[in-house]
């Protein structure tokens, strides 16, 4: 209640704020006083800012969703999102998307009721979903995320492809961050962000060949010489070894 | 004829329901000892343990046959070191039973009591192919954690296999800051402690394990007695290849120290001292960042090295965000690496006994559990798929023998809101 009545506090301060610096943009006059954290919430508000929200419970999303729209902002994603499968009615009638993890649960009371289908059932209510890769292991397996959560699918007798699945890694993220015209997919005319696998990259034995990014190939399991080593590993145990 | 009458009975009394046999059939087999997974194999259970597994093994007669054609037969996964059943959830304090920072106690802090077998993370794992732990406490005002224990994931109160089956310390970053703030300190700590349990062995009469300034306590004297004798293994868990070093050193000065290692980042850089110690590895399967000094050369290639210099590996459950049966991901990497020039993983047999017997081995249980060699307890979980693939779930779990309910919390929530409907009421009075 506490965390409500702040955040709807600081909503109502920016909305002032906003009425202020939009009519002085407008009208002229004495220009108002400059607040850095309140040029930030007007953004939100003027849609220019997208809000990636953190949040694990389904009733609190639900209350968030609700002060988003008594002060006229959305929110772009709720991450971590573990009980987002209790809520993907309202989740896809007010365009939220959930980015969560394939499985983790339990490790504190708002991830208690975790379950590996979270993302397939979101995904089958037509809930904008995909992967969560907020953790510096978990992100380098992102590929066997997704397909955790196709087994999971699959096993609920919940219907999801290959090639959708690879949009929960893809373009899903890049359009919740706003660069899906960008990134995100292997659409001519985009950042030319291309990886070459030794195999199904759902299976748990493939590996990544080589990684293009923007074009440039960053990274080749064949060749040494495009394993980079950082500032941080150079002269240190294990520098220069394969991580 | 009175007499042998009362044997009788006294002998089935002995085995309810453990006299079924079983015998799952022409399945793929992992048997969790290292060898290759075979085709066609049969398992035979009885009493709640193993009695054969292979292929050609005869299906004795008035057995339970469960035939498990195209599916998988495999040996439960063992979970090293975890917290099943000391927790419902890690953050809710009071809920957790892993470690105690007010306590005057250490080393004799045993686990074993405050065993949850209903805590839903059990049945969880349980479904998804995790049959035994070693759960291990958290070290706190001390380097000693406490006493670990063996503990089966059954549907059934009885989930203590060995109570106080190991001892868990620290003895790197976290061990420093434990003892107060730096390694000397933390093996002043150590050497004292074994120093003063020896004064108890002398004089018990005449320790001061009772009084209010007293360093160690007489419950962690006694305690650490069996340490010192070998009859306690102890679990240190360390990271930078100096730590462990300095770790296989203690053997000099405690030459009947039963060491186990776990986390080991650094062990690829110091494999062939550790193999010549003996000192079984429950390594961090895919740590590969230099997350903190005592981890700078982490590498995924770090059980496949341990490995190929002769350590006896097993992959612990650090980590595993998802829950303990994560540890087949972990383990499945280990496969993959191994098409990757200048990696090290380990072969398929290494791997899946990485995460069944090695643990058992790596405390001398790999007789009693871990694998589905003839006498060990009948901890099976049959697979639609290779265990290790990630597309692959669990059809049935035995553990001892037992056939385990297939459903969790998590399949009840799942359940709960698989098909959403709008209906006349809220979904708290969907009961199923």
């Amino acid at each position: 209640m506490g965390n409500v009545a702040v955040d709807r506090q600081t909503w109502a301060k920016a909305s002032a704020y906003k009425r202020k610096w939009d009519k002085y943009e407008k009208d002229g006059g004495d220009m108002p006083d400059r607040d850095i954290a309140m040029d930030t919430l007007r953004g939100v508000l003027s849609g220019e800012i997208l809000v990636q929200n953190h949040c694990y419970r389904a009733d609190e999303m639900a209350i968030v969703l609700d002060m988003a729209q008594e002060f006229g902002y959305k929110v772009t994603a709720f991450h971590h999102a573990v009980e987002a499968y209790k809520i993907a009615d309202l989740l896809k009638a007010r365009g939220t998307c959930a980015a969560v993890w394939a499985d983790w649960y339990g490790f504190k009371m708002e991830s208690y009721d975790g379950i590996g289908e979270n993302l397939a059932i979101l995904n089958r209510a037509g809930t904008c979903a995909f992967i969560h890769s907020d953790d510096a292991n978990g992100i380098q397996r992102l590929n066997q995320e997704v397909a955790k959560v196709l087994s999971s699918a699959r096993h609920a007798g919940i219907p999801v492809s290959e090639e959708a699945a690879w949009k929960w890694l893809s373009l899903g993220p890049a359009m919740a961050l706003g660069i899906g015209d960008k990134t995100g997919s292997l659409r001519a005319g985009k950042m030319a962000d291309v990886v070459l696998w030794n195999g199904n990259p759902y299976s748990v034995y493939t590996r990544p060949e080589k990684v293009w990014v923007d074009g440039a190939l960053l990274y080749d399991a064949n060749d040494p010489k495009r394993r980079p080593v950082s500032d941080f590993e150079l002269g240190q145990p294990g520098s220069g070894d394969v991580k | 004829m009175k007499r042998a009458l009362l044997l009788l009975a006294a002998t089935m009394l002995a085995t309810p329901a453990m006299g079924q046999i079983i015998a799952i059939t022409n399945g793929t087999l992992a048997l969790g000892d290292g060898s290759a997974p075979v085709e066609g194999g049969t398992v035979v259970i009885s009493g709640g343990r193993i009695v054969a597994a292979g292929r050609g093994v005869a299906v004795p007669a008035g057995a339970q046959v469960v035939d498990a054609a195209g599916r998988w037969i495999a040996a439960g996964m063992v979970s090293a070191p975890t917290d099943l059943g000391l927790v419902d959830a890690d953050g809710v304090r009071e809920s957790n039973d892993t470690g105690a920072r007010e306590t005057p106690f250490n080393a004799a802090l045993d686990v074993s009591v405050a065993v949850n077998p209903n805590s839903v993370k059990i049945a969880n794992e349980r479904i998804l192919g995790v049959t035994r732990a070693l759960i291990a406490p958290t070290a706190r005002n001390s380097i000693f954690a406490g006493q670990g224990a063996v503990i089966d994931l059954g549907a059934d109160p009885d989930a203590v296999t060995r109570p106080r089956a190991f001892q868990f310390a620290e003895l790197g970053e976290d061990g420093g800051s434990n003892a107060g703030g730096s390694r000397p300190a933390a093996y002043a700590m150590l050497r004292d402690a074994f120093a003063q349990a020896q004064d108890y062995r002398r004089n018990p009469a005449g320790f001061d394990g009772r009084g209010k300034d007293s360093l160690l306590k007489r419950a962690d004297a006694a305690v650490l007695l069996k340490v010192l004798d070998g009859e306690q293994p102890l679990v240190v868990h360390v990271e930078r290849a100096s730590d462990i070093r300095t770790v296989l050193g203690l053997t000099k000065d405690y030459p009947k120290l039963k060491l186990v290692l776990v986390g080991a980042a650094e062990g690829w850089m110091v494999a062939r001292e550790i193999a010549a110690a003996r000192v079984p590895v429950i390594a961090s399967a895919l740590a590969d960042l230099p997350a903190s000094f005592e981890q700078l050369a982490a590498t995924e290639s770090n059980a496949g090295r341990m490995r190929a210099a002769g350590v006896t590996v097993a992959l612990a459950s650090i980590g595993a965000s998802g829950g303990d049966h994560v540890l087949r991901q972990f383990a499945g990497n280990l496969v993959g690496i191994t098409k990757v020039p200048g990696h090290t993983g380990l072969d398929w047999g290494q791997a899946f006994a990485a995460i069944t017997s090695g643990p058992a081995e790596a405390l001398g249980m790999g007789s009693e559990f871990g694998s589905l060699r003839p006498g060990r307890r009948a901890d099976v979980v049959l697979w639609d798929g290779d265990p290790l693939e990630l597309s692959s779930q669990p059809v049935a779990v035995w553990i001892d023998g037992q056939p385990q309910p297939m459903r969790s919390r998590q399949t009840d929530l799942r359940d709960r809101y698989l098909m959403p409907t709008e209906g006349a009421l809220p979904k708290a009075y969907e009961r199923r």
